[in-house]
């Protein structure tokens, strides 16, 4: 990513200690929208003095501040992602909570013609698919 | 007839084997060993597969010290939490002066409250501080008082002092855990509005004889529900944090109750503007220009 957090954060005049600093490139080098015990594992390995409070308190910040995006996806852990300028959907996998990021034309356009067809011009969407994957010879329903 | 026996047959095994590990415990706790730790935590999951609680965990404990704040509607309540992972209690200072269950109070590390006076309190946090500090993890029942195991009674904030920055302090590393308790099965079927008060202790009733009437009812079925921690965090007071908490341990014994799917029952992390009364985190001056 060329523009990481830290410098969102340094742009906007956000103190950025040590600790906040470590946090802010993981959460840039993360792909995989970990959640806080997630980032805690990886920011302690970098400075073991990181305490899982302070993540805590720092995501929450950033989130305030726009900087990263909390996503829900429903198993009561808050997951994070930095905020991007490309849309993307998600599809979570529910058996093992991987995510994977998707853009579809045609899904972006029907929606834009369904609020149209409702008299309203889109302005936001928020898309979460859950699905279990093919090729474990299990489609999901119980047999 | 078959109650009677059941519950016995309860008694009968938790007095020979509470007592002796009572005295090791004692020892643990005297040679400052680890186990101390451990034990009661391996106690009351022996307790509970004894009596038939069936515990069903949703969500994660956290790793590690946090302050735990739960509804509360039955002395089970101890055994379940206790089964989840090594904690101690705070309780009223009168749960200390109880035959046998003052002992066993004790012997987890109760914190105990004097909830006389204001100065009283401030020590009380202090206690609390200290004892999260060295990464124990502490169990609040912030209702002040027991439930009929259908609602959630309103949160007291006067007792999560603990949980708030100090004036001319660093904000203190505490992760606090709302945690829901719901007494949902009996026998494996739901056990409704008019059973729950059969293992629920609140108002005046007697310890002992509900004691009895519990052992002899059959095999329960408990939820837990540990709702996304929160971290304390400047201009966040401890009001909000007893709402948000109220909040979260309703939604959970709602659904949990309700026969919702299980994570239904989490309650989400706060919004970001959680933070009250105006009082904005510092760094968010600038970011606002």
């Amino acid at each position: 990513m060329a523009d990481g957090i830290e410098d969102v954060c340094l742009k906007r005049g956000m103190r950025m200690t040590g600790q906040r600093r470590v946090i802010a490139r993981v959460i840039t080098d993360s792909t995989d929208h970990p959640d806080v015990e997630e980032l805690y594992n990886r920011a302690s390995a970098i400075d073991a003095h990181i305490s899982v409070a302070t993540v805590y308190r720092t995501v929450k910040l950033f989130e305030e501040a726009g900087i990263i995006e909390r996503h829900d996806f429903g198993n009561g852990r808050s997951r994070y992602e930095p905020v991007r300028d490309e849309h993307h959907d998600h599809l979570v996998d529910i058996k093992n909570g991987d995510v994977i990021e998707f853009y579809n034309e045609a899904i972006e356009k029907l929606q834009k013609a369904i609020a149209h067809d409702h008299g309203y011009r889109l302005v936001d969407h928020r898309l979460e698919l859950y699905g279990v994957p093919l090729a474990t010879g299990n489609n999901g329903e119980k047999t | 007839m078959m109650g009677t026996l059941r519950a016995l047959v309860i008694g009968a095994v938790l007095t020979v084997v509470t007592l002796p590990l009572m005295v090791v415990q004692w020892v643990l706790r005297k040679t400052g060993s680890d186990l101390a730790f451990r034990l009661p935590y391996l106690y009351h999951r022996g307790v509970a597969c004894l009596m038939g609680l069936k515990i069903v965990v949703t969500g994660r404990p956290v790793r590690g010290s946090c302050l735990m704040v739960a509804n509360h509607a039955s002395w089970l309540d101890i055994v379940v939490l206790s089964a989840v992972k090594p904690l101690s209690f705070i309780a009223k200072g009168e749960v200390g002066s109880w035959p046998v269950f003052g002992s066993l109070a004790r012997l987890q590390r109760t914190v105990f409250i004097d909830r006389g006076n204001r100065a009283a309190t401030g020590r009380f946090s202090e206690r609390i501080r200290a004892r999260l500090a060295e990464g124990d993890t502490l169990v609040l029942f912030a209702e002040g008082t027991s439930s009929d195991g259908n609602r959630v009674l309103p949160f007291k904030s006067a007792l999560m002092g603990a949980a708030e920055p100090r004036q001319g302090h660093e904000v203190d590393d505490i992760l606090v855990q709302p945690v829901t308790i719901a007494y949902t099965n009996l026998h494996g079927l739901p056990m409704g509005r008019m059973r729950r008060p059969s293992f629920a202790w609140y108002g005046d009733m007697e310890l002992v004889p509900h004691l009895w009437q519990a052992l002899s009812l059959g095999p329960v079925d408990v939820r837990v529900v540990l709702h996304e921690p929160i971290a304390l965090d400047r201009g966040l007071d401890r009001k909000a944090l007893a709402t948000h908490c109220e909040k979260a341990v309703r939604h959970g014994l709602v659904r949990a109750l309700g026969g919702h799917a299980p994570d239904d029952a989490l309650y989400p992390a706060p919004d970001a503007n959680l933070n009250q009364s105006g009082r904005q985190n510092p760094d968010h001056r600038h970011m606002a220009a």
